[in-house]
């Protein structure tokens, strides 16, 4: 777990065969935690090149331990910021390790690979690289730097003697957030998983990403847990798989309808219906049944032909200036999916804005829009759709060169005025002014207008994901389960232990009020309540005597000597559990003390 | 014949200025004598002995110690007697490895082999017991030199040396142990056991010559035999050196380096070059030989790499220089180098460079050690932060400055003004 | 001797003849150790390689034969012409663990082969013996008269000899210097080797390399780098005669040309950070968007996630805030302190800026502590934040100080540079600047 680096393993892996593949089978991959000095770096380099070589022998092998000549002409230098994604990123530096690769065509370069540049110990790496460049005239040898933060790590590591050995080239994988939108792009905007997620889980992923860890690797298996949750806990969700749908319906138990009709969007739809139609939704099965196939259906509908508009939406937002639904097509989706488009007042500004669009501005998103419904193969539904962008990009050609003709005529004459006018005619300038944008607005305008109210209706109308009912079979939506699973928070779950223990040990005799100590609670929750109450260094005497005086109060009718000793074994070994989880720890300042380690009040 | 001659001639000063041929030392006869009869004692009469001669580098230690066991084995009733272990601290870096070294010298590896040993002592007597019973007469002696002694009192315990003096003392068998160390305190290094075990007996090479013995010693390298080759050509050549060395400026530069360092070894350096260039064209040693020689051994070499570093890195060393003087020989780090630079050149308007290549500057300053780490092991903090030390002195600095070819007007105005006045 | 390689090597034949006149003839006693210094690309190794040709040697590099055992191995196995491969299971010639056995291989090698001359011991990087074992270099340096054979070991350092002294046994090699070359000696040896690709004519090039010279030396004198920039330049210097806007003989145009571009290079001397190719196509783009602050831009920037840029932040502030100061920034009450203007007065001129003696530790406390006060929004301490502090160590861009058992508050460090701090905080768009004591104050 941590920043980027499980993507790095798979990218480096991916890298290496294709490295092997194409361009030389001497690879070694050399990982900072298998190098911790300079013998270390080069048996391992040079046992992973041996094994290579024993199916290749043309080459005098250097024994294993000692002299190990490699060299390169040209080393390159790879620079992977954070993670990258698959094939798209590994292929850029394969094509520039081509070129050296040609210049010498006697033999095959061998390919050194740092994972983890920045956790290589400095001098291994500067040993190294003055070895490999001593070889360099016999040997071809490429080095490639896994970089995760930038470039000046390598200068940070390698002072001028060594770096001035290399001749380095820069490759850049794109950046995580690229990464994380082709796959939301691949897996959740398309109609053929029928499996999505709610706008709060989503944003809750998405969030995970970007703040915590950009990892596509964990964003995935965020995923996959989701998706399993979904389908163990509602038995409905077998509905979410398109096809075949019919067919389970009908094996459907009543009371697996049941389930079904007490979703919340189900509930709502049947509200809305006329009561004799409650009552047969309600009651009789083979209706609900027929009905619910019809809802799925319309779900598949829905959403065959909401993921293409919805691009439509983004294509026109992010050529708005200062883009108020974001930049990205993640952004809109979630906005989408938690709330209704029409209430959002950023979709609001953005339609006022696209309003005052130029021409050609307007024109490149209705072409871009066009282009979408083009090149998927969208539902009948969208024909209409598309057709009238289509007349309407006809009409803005159309009025491309028109329109100038007025402006033209107006605008020159006007310009000359305004040099030779003096200052107090201004005044009747600027009405003519806005008389002039009357005028065009006729022209131009009117259709802009136009065009964006179509586009508005259209948005408004299909993109309406949340009102549709039985949308919980397609949409997991326990945000915060997930939270509670995948952003595991170990200090509250302690104190959460420690000051509720009921909470975990369902135990009815633990629960209490809050403020007030029980003396039924165990000795480390007595101990720990009463710690949170202390300031930094915490007298041991108080605490025990407070600590009697709390839990104990039952014992202290029979006052015998030996229930004193128990006291005092029971409180230290609380203690000494508390300092094992780490809230407090003895300190040398004051004896008889400790001190705490959290923050007040936590 | 004549190029044959000189560069017969050649081959045979190197061969004495590299220490081949060991050619009786003049003024240390009371030295040879004493060494001469100390181990002719052990050979003849069967004498155990230990003794430690003591000198500064150069002095001839070796040279002395050679010569008198040539001499000794030419000697009729010594030859056959002895047995000469030459031991050497730097190679024999610990007892096993000198023990197996002892066997070797003395052949006895196969008596010795598959025999386990359970002491050091076991084991040296086993090895002079193979001696003994390897001769019908009584046993040989042995004679054990120790060069770089001071090197085997590091090992542990002593062991070696505790064992030898111990058969030396108890006279188990003839045995010298001589020692040749540079350290006079090397006594002190001894273990107590050790020590009382050590006759205490000494010989002090010290280079007590005067300048004209020195130059006596010179002329005396630099001379033929007589039955080297032709007369005629052997006596031209001792003429010519002995010109050679009444050369004022040749005695200025001996006397020079006389002055610096009186050992004989530092002369055979000194002599080398000339000699080398000696060649068909060049049949004589010239005192410009000579002082080029001295030239290239005394150069201040720093000063000399320094000149060859580039403007901005000389830049760097002066402001190093100003902060050792501002901050009285604190360590600084880069990123105040750095400052300084940029106020530098600031104010002297000259072209001024982005860090990235400044550090890169700066480290090659640092490969040369020019510069260099205040503390070891800093490899956890930034490069900029680590606290360094100028290794170069500031007269060196000026000198470079000085000799720095086309070397800009601010710059050498600025190394002979403070950092903050310019 | 005719066929001498003296005078093939450009501006070096003071020092080739010295070197040749120590060897001599190869029956010669050669003194024992010879000492080769100089910078870096000053042609000692071509120097020695061309001289020793003809002549039994063995070239050593001290850095890739890391311990004194490699060492005595490569030595051996070169002199016995043992190559370890395959057939033998990769073992060296025989085994040699110590000096003694080292010197003591050697000599029954010398001795077998009856060497006609001196066996020339070259050791390249020669500094790196200081940090083998202690007797190593002090053996090495008496060879000659450890083995008694006819051997002459030669050091190549950059380095002076002073500072190889220590220890005991030393016995002074003779020192050859080699000057760094001087303008004009760069300028002959630049055009002799000269690997500038086109017809041009000789004079052309000639200027060019003036030009080169003239305009990095400051900077710069290392052949080698000087070479690097004058081939990676060269392309756009007679880009305009192969357009042919302008004549070859027309200097001065040419020069104005590329002057912006020599500059420019200039600023990224040493960095190495572009192959040709892309330098090429960088210089292109430059000239077209006349932006030359990206590439700066472009070096610092860093990906991380949101708070890990955040948990930067705070450790930097940590790090170079004194903690006397937080409650100053970062206390949501703080009334501005109104003797800090006294404070600074005397703060400012001393040496204690922490941006000048570098990051002090913090505890983890009070990173969280400063990072909960810079983000806006609530976070919870959860796993991730914890494990994005380990992969922000493990980046190398902070480090922990403390001893590794003291599990219970360990300690840190910031590694990251100002500059890079202000990107990432200008990504985030938190000012920075604002919350730094030095500056502020």
């Amino acid at each position: 777990l941590g920043v980027n680096l499980p993507d790095h393993e798979g990218l480096f892996c991916d890298l290496e065969n294709l490295l092997r593949d194409e361009v030389s089978p001497h690879v070694a991959v050399l990982r900072s935690k298998d190098c911790a000095n300079t013998r270390n770096a080069v048996s391992s380099c040079v046992t992973q090149l041996m094994d290579t070589q024993m199916m290749s022998p043309k080459r005098k092998a250097e024994e294993n331990m000692p002299s190990s000549p490699r060299k390169s002409p040209r080393k390159s230098h790879k620079k992977t910021p954070m993670k990258s994604p698959r094939k798209a990123c590994s292929s850029a530096p394969i094509k520039s390790l081509n070129s050296p690769v040609k210049n010498q065509t006697c033999c095959k370069p061998l390919v050194i690979v740092f994972e983890d540049l920045e956790s290589f110990p400095a001098h291994v790496l500067q040993d190294f690289v003055a070895i490999c460049s001593n070889h360099l005239d016999d040997l071809p040898i490429v080095l490639i730097f896994g970089i995760a933060t930038v470039v000046t790590a390598v200068h940070r590591l390698l002072p001028h003697e060594f770096s001035s050995l290399l001749c380095m080239e820069k490759f850049q994988a794109p950046p995580a957030t690229q990464c994380l939108n082709e796959l939301i792009d691949q897996v959740l905007l398309t109609p053929s998983v029928a499996f999505r997620l709610s706008g709060r889980v989503f944003r809750l992923f998405t969030q995970l990403f970007l703040y915590h860890d950009f990892s596509t690797v964990s964003f995935i298996r965020a995923f996959k847990f989701a998706m399993l949750e979904h389908f163990s806990q509602s038995p409905a969700s077998i509905l979410c798989q398109s096809h075949d749908v019919n067919s389970k319906l009908e094996s459907f138990s009543s009371s697996e309808l049941d389930e079904i009709r007490s979703l919340p969007s189900f509930r709502r739809y049947v509200e809305g219906k006329p009561p004799m139609e409650q009552i047969k939704l309600l009651e009789d099965d083979d209706h609900a049944k027929a009905i619910i196939s019809k809802m799925l259906s319309d779900l598949t509908d829905y959403h065959t032909s909401y993921f293409p508009i919805l691009r439509c939406l983004h294509a026109l937002t992010t050529k708005l200036p200062s883009q108020p639904m974001g930049k990205h097509l993640r952004e809109i989706y979630a906005m989408n999916l938690s709330a209704d488009m029409g209430s959002i007042d950023d979709y609001t500004e953005a339609i006022s804005f696209s309003k005052a669009l130029c021409r050609d501005e307007l024109a490149g998103v209705i072409h871009k829009c066009c282009d979408y419904l083009d090149n998927n193969d969208i539902p009948e539904s969208l024909h209409p759709f598309k057709d009238e962008l289509n007349s309407y990009l006809e009409l803005l050609n159309m009025i491309q060169g028109k329109p100038k003709n007025p402006q033209d005529g107006h605008g020159h004459p006007q310009k000359g005025t305004l040099k030779s006018l003096a200052f107090s005619h201004q005044l009747i300038f600027i009405q003519t002014l806005q008389e002039n944008r009357k005028k065009k607005m006729t022209a131009y305008e009117s259709l802009r207008n136009d065009v964006v109210q179509f586009l508005d209706t259209n948005f408004r109308y299909s993109i309406l994901p949340l009102h549709l009912p039985l949308l919980e079979i397609q949409y997991y939506n326990k945000a915060g389960f997930l939270r509670h699973h995948l952003n595991a928070s170990p200090r509250a779950c302690i104190q959460s232990a420690l000051t509720d223990p009921y909470q975990y040990t369902q135990n009815s005799a633990l629960k209490c009020a809050d403020g007030v100590i029980s003396p039924a609670l165990p000795d480390l929750c007595i101990v720990y309540l009463l710690h949170s109450e202390c300031g930094r260094l915490i007298n041991l005497y108080d605490w025990l005597q407070v600590c009697c005086s709390h839990c104990f109060l039952l014992s202290f009718s029979y006052f015998h000597i030996f229930l004193v000793f128990r006291k005092h074994s029971r409180f230290i070994r609380a203690v000494s559990e508390l300092q094992f989880l780490g809230f407090v720890k003895p300190t040398k300042r004051k004896t008889d003390h400790v001190a705490r380690l959290t923050w007040g009040g936590c | 014949m004549e190029e044959d001659f000189i560069s017969s001639v050649q081959t045979l000063l190197r061969q004495r200025l590299c220490g081949k041929c060991h050619n009786q030392l003049r003024f240390r006869e009371n030295e040879i004598k004493q060494l001469h009869d100390l181990v002719h004692r052990t050979a003849t009469v069967g004498e155990s002995n230990s003794l430690l001669v003591i000198g500064p580098r150069g002095s001839g230690k070796s040279t002395l110690l050679e010569g008198v066991l040539d001499d000794l084995t030419n000697e009729k009733d010594v030859t056959g007697n002895i047995l000469v272990v030459r031991l050497n601290g730097l190679l024999q870096t610990d007892d096993k490895i000198a023990l197996a070294e002892i066997t070797r010298q003395l052949q006895l590896e196969a008596e010795s082999e598959g025999k386990a040993f359970g002491s050091f002592a076991e084991n040296l007597q086993f090895l002079l017991e193979a001696l003994r019973s390897g001769s019908d007469r009584k046993s040989r002696s042995l004679v054990f030199v120790l060069d770089e002694f001071d090197l085997f009192a590091h090992h542990r315990n002593q062991t070696l040396l505790y064992n030898l003096f111990d058969v030396a003392q108890s006279a188990q068998a003839p045995i010298c142990v001589i020692g040749l160390t540079v350290r006079m305190d090397v006594l002190e290094l001894l273990e107590k056991r050790v020590k009382s075990r050590f006759s205490h007996r000494f010989i002090h090479l010290l280079p007590t010559y005067e300048f004209k013995e020195y130059l006596e010693i010179a002329q005396d390298v630099l001379t033929l035999p007589q039955d080297f080759a032709s007369k005629k050509l052997v006596g031209d050549w001792n003429k010519s050196a002995q010109e050679f060395m009444q050369d004022s400026s040749v005695i200025d530069v001996l006397q020079q380096i006389f002055y610096l360092d009186k050992s004989i070894q530092h002369l055979y350096q000194l002599l080398m070059i000339p000699v080398c260039k000696l060649n068909a064209e060049h049949t004589k040693l010239l005192a410009s030989d000579l002082y080029a020689s001295f030239k290239i051994l005394h150069k201040d070499d720093k000063a000399a790499m320094l000149q060859g570093v580039s403007i901005l890195e000389l830049t760097l060393v002066l402001a190093m220089k100003h902060l050792n003087e501002v901050y009285d020989g604190e360590p600084f780090n880069f990123e105040m180098v750095f400052s300084v630079y940029k106020k530098f050149t600031q104010r002297a308007a000259l072209q001024s460079f982005q860090k990235a290549v400044v550090i890169k500057a700066f480290e090659h300053l640092c490969s040369l050690e020019i510069v260099r780490a205040a503390e070891s092991s800093t490899s956890r903090t930034q490069r900029e932060f680590r606290a360094l030390r100028l290794m170069a002195d500031s007269s060196q600095i000026m000198e470079a400055v000085k000799r720095y070819p086309a070397c800009p007007n601010e710059l050498k105005h600025w190394s002979t003004t403070p950092m903050l006045t310019l | 001797m005719p066929d001498s390689p003296l005078d093939v090597i450009a501006c070096r034949q003071e020092q080739s003849r010295q070197l040749q006149s120590l060897f001599g003839s190869p029956i010669q006693m050669t003194a024992p150790c010879v000492f080769v210094y100089g910078h870096s690309a000053t042609g000692k190794t071509l120097v020695l390689r061309s001289l020793l040709q003809k002549l039994t040697h063995i070239f050593v590099n001290c850095v890739e034969c890391y311990s004194a055992r490699l060492l005595f191995q490569r030595v051996l196995n070169e002199l016995s012409g043992h190559v370890p491969s395959a057939a033998n299971d990769f073992t060296s010639y025989s085994r040699c663990d110590n000096t003694n056995d080292f010197v003591r291989i050697l000599k029954h090698l010398m001795q077998q082969k009856r060497l006609a001359g001196t066996l020339y011991l070259v050791l390249q990087k020669a500094e790196r013996l200081r940090d083998m074992e202690a007797n190593l270099l002090p053996a090495l340096l008496r060879l000659q008269h450890l083995t008694g054979e006819n051997v002459c070991v030669i050091l190549e350092s950059e380095i002076v000899w002073n500072k190889f002294w220590c220890g005991t046994g030393f016995q002074d090699p003779i020192i050859i210097h080699f000057p760094e070359y001087s303008k004009d000696e760069l300028l002959e040896i630049m055009l002799s080797s000269s690997a500038l690709d086109g017809e041009y004519s000789s004079e052309l090039k000639e200027s060019y390399c003036n030009l080169v010279i003239s305009v990095f030396h400051t900077a710069c004198r290392n052949l080698r780098e000087l070479q690097h920039m004058a081939q990676l330049n060269f392309p756009k210097y007679v880009e305009p005669i192969v357009t042919g806007e302008v004549q070859e003989d027309d200097v001065r145009k040419l020069w104005r040309n590329v002057e912006p571009h020599l500059k420019r290079a200039l600023q990224t001397v040493y960095l190495h950070e572009i192959s040709s190719s892309q330098w090429e196509r960088m210089q292109a783009e430059k000239s077209e968007e006349k932006a030359p602050p990206s590439a700066l831009s472009s070096r610092v920037s860093m990906e991380l996630p949101y708070y890990s840029k955040f948990l930067l932040i705070a450790a930097y502030l940590a790090s170079y805030n004194p903690s006397k100061s937080d409650r100053r920034f970062f206390s949501k009450n703080a009334g501005r302190i109104n003797k800090r203007t006294v404070m600074n007065v005397d703060k400012k001129s001393e040496r204690t800026s922490s941006q000048m003696l570098g990051p002090k530790s913090f505890g983890l406390d009070r990173l969280m502590a400063i990072f909960y006060s810079i983000v806006e929004e609530k976070v919870a301490p959860s796993a991730y934040i914890f494990s994005q502090m380990t992969s922000l160590v493990n980046l190398g861009l902070m480090t922990r100080i403390s001893v590794s058992d003291s599990l219970e508050s360990p300690k840190f460090k910031c590694l990251v540079s100002l500059d890079m701090i202000r990107a990432v905080a200008k990504n985030v768009s938190f000012d920075v600047v604002r919350y730094l004591y030095d500056f502020v104050g």
